[in-house]
C-alpha cells in the first residue's frame, strides 16, 4: 500500500492513483438502497462504478452498475481470517480492464454480509493493492431501531451483524435523526462509540448527507482520524457493557523491531479471529520514517509514512477494535516492545 | 509484522503470478492471487503461501504450499501446481 493522505509526503499523496473504493454497509432498511440512488442519480460529476447486489448490470447515467453475489472463498481451510469475496475478486477484474470509464468504487453490502471477507478482499493480494485503494466502510445505521439490533440475542457462535457492521466502520452516517429524540441519539451515538470509539458519527436524514464526507475520505489515515478525537486513543469511559470494544494506544518512544514483530505475530495468530480492524502509525528505531499499518483480522498491510521531522518527538498510536479486548495486556505487551523496555 | 512490499518481493510475485499463468494455461481475464499467511492449522508450518486462480465464471482452485513466498523457486511451483486444487464453485460473473 502506498498512500495516506496527510501522512504521506505532498508529492507521495500526488503519486497515488489507485482507484478509491468505499464500501457501504448497513441493516435492511437503514437507508443503504436510498444512499446509493443518491450516489446514483444526483448530479456531482463524479464517474462511479457501482457494485451492488440486486440488480444486473445497467447504465445509469454515466455510472456503472454491476451486480455480485456474494461468494465467500477461502485462501486456507477453515480460518475466517483468510476468507475474501470471490465474486468482488472477479468482479473488480473485470472492472479494472475498463479502468477509463470510473473515477472511483462503491460496492454495496447485503444487510447480513459480514463485512471482513470485503474488507480482506483489499489485503489479500499485492496486484489488487496495487491498483485499488479501500478508502472507507461506510455503515448507514437506522437511529431508531439500532439499539434493538444491538440488543438482540444472538444463538451461540452466531455474529451480531449489528454490531460487527459498527465496529468495521470508519464512518457511520445516522440516519432517520428526525424519527427519535435527542435523547435517544445521544444514547445511539454513546452505544456506537463504545464498540468503535474512533468512528465518525455523521448524522442524517434520508441519508441526506455530503458525498464529500463519504468518498475518497481516506478513512484509514489515522492522522486525519486523530485531528478530529485525539483523545480517544486514550480514553477509558467507553470500556463497558459489549464485548467488542476499542483499544487506543499512545506511547512516546521507539520501539525494537524484533520485540514487536514478535509480539504482533502472536498477538494475530491468538487473536487474529476477534480484531477486527487496527490501524497504527508507528515509530520504529532505526526507520527515519513512520511505520503506517492497517489491518483486518489476521491481514495486515504496512506503508512507509512520512519522514519523522527534525525535533519531533517519536510516539506511537495504535487502535484495536475487537472481541474481548483487554486493555491493560495490550498496553503491556506494546510498551515491553519500546526499545528501552526490559526484555 | 508486515513491511511494505520490497520492489524485489513484487517482481517476485509477478513472475511467480506468470509462471503460474503459463504452467495453467490460463487466459488474460483469470485471476491470479498469491498471499503468504501464518497458519494457525495443527500440524501445519507457520507459515504457508497460496496460490489461488479464479476465472471468470466456474471453478476456482487454489494451492498451498508450505514455505515463505521468498523461497518459492519455480521448480516448487511446478510441482505444487502440478498437485490436485482444492476447489470451490461459483456463480458465474456478472460483470
Amino acid at each position: 500500500m502506498t498512500s495516506s493522505a496527510t501522512t504521506m509526503d505532498e508529492t507521495e499523496e500526488q503519486q497515488d492513483t489507485r482507484v478509491p473504493v468505499t464500501v457501504l454497509t448497513g441493516f435492511l432498511g437503514s437507508g443503504k438502497t436510498t444512499l446509493l440512488n443518491r450516489i446514483l442519480t444526483e448530479q456531482h460529476g463524479l464517474r462511479i462504478a457501482v457494485i451492488e447486489n440486486e440488480f444486473g448490470e445497467v447504465g445509469v447515467d454515466d455510472a456503472l452498475v454491476l451486480d455480485a453475489e456474494e461468494e465467500i472463498f477461502e485462501m486456507n481451510n477453515g480460518c475466517i481470517c483468510c476468507t475474501v469475496r470471490g465474486d468482488l475478486i472477479r468482479i473488480l477484474g473485470a472492472l479494472m480492464r475498463r479502468r477509463e470509464r470510473f473515477d472511483r468504487i462503491v460496492i454495496e453490502t447485503t444487510g447480513l454480509a459480514d463485512p471482513a471477507p470485503v474488507a480482506q478482499t483489499f489485503f489479500m493480494d499485492d496486484e489488487i493493492a496495487a491498483q485499488l485503494r479501500l478508502d472507507a466502510i461506510v455503515t448507514l445505521v437506522d437511529a431508531a431501531h439500532i439499539l434493538d439490533h444491538l440488543d438482540e440475542v444472538k444463538p451461540e457462535g452466531v455474529e451480531n451483524e449489528a454490531v460487527e457492521q459498527i465496529a468495521f466502520a470508519d464512518r457511520i452516517v445516522l440516519n432517520k435523526t428526525d424519527l427519535v429524540t435527542e435523547e435517544h441519539l445521544t444514547e445511539v451515538a454513546r452505544r456506537i462509540h463504545a464498540i468503535n470509539a474512533p468512528v465518525e458519527i455523521i448524522p442524517a436524514q434520508q441519508t441526506k448527507v455530503p458525498l464529500t464526507r463519504i468518498l475518497d475520505v481516506h478513512a484509514f489515515d489515522l492522522d486525519r482520524v486523530l485531528e478530529g478525537d485525539p483523545a480517544f486513543l486514550t480514553d477509558t469511559e467507553h470500556q463497558h457493557d459489549t464485548t467488542v470494544t476499542s483499544v487506543g494506544i499512545d506511547l512516546p518512544g521507539e520501539l525494537d523491531e524484533q520485540r514487536l514483530n514478535s509480539w504482533l505475530g502472536q498477538l494475530l495468530r491468538t487473536k487474529g479471529a476477534d480484531l477486527f480492524r487496527s490501524k497504527g502509525i508507528l515509530a520504529i528505531a532505526g526507520d527515519d520514517r513512520q511505520y503506517v499499518f492497517q489491518g483486518v483480522h489476521m491481514l495486515l498491510e504496512a506503508e512507509n509514512g512520512r519522514e519523522w521531522r527534525e525535533g519531533e518527538p517519536r510516539r506511537n498510536r495504535l487502535v484495536f477494535i475487537g472481541r474481548d479486548l483487554d486493555r491493560e495486556t495490550l498496553n503491556a505487551e506494546f510498551a515491553a516492545c519500546l526499545t528501552g523496555a526490559r526484555a | 509484522m508486515p513491511r511494505p512490499a520490497s520492489p524485489r518481493l513484487v517482481a517476485q510475485l509477478t513472475a511467480l503470478k506468470n509462471q503460474a499463468r503459463q504452467l495453467l494455461e490460463l487466459a488474460e481475464e483469470d485471476i491470479v492471487l498469491i498471499r503468504q499467511l501464518d497458519c494457525t492449522q495443527p500440524g501445519c508450518p507457520p507459515v504457508e503461501t497460496v496460490v489461488a486462480v479464479l476465472p471468470p465464471s466456474g471453478t476456482s482452485r487454489r494451492w498451498t504450499l508450505h514455505h515463505p513466498v521468498d523461497e518459492i523457486t519455480p521448480d516448487l511451483l511446478a510441482a505444487a501446481l502440478a498437485a490436485t486444487p482444492t476447489v470451490s464453485e461459483s456463480e458465474g460473473e456478472r460483470a
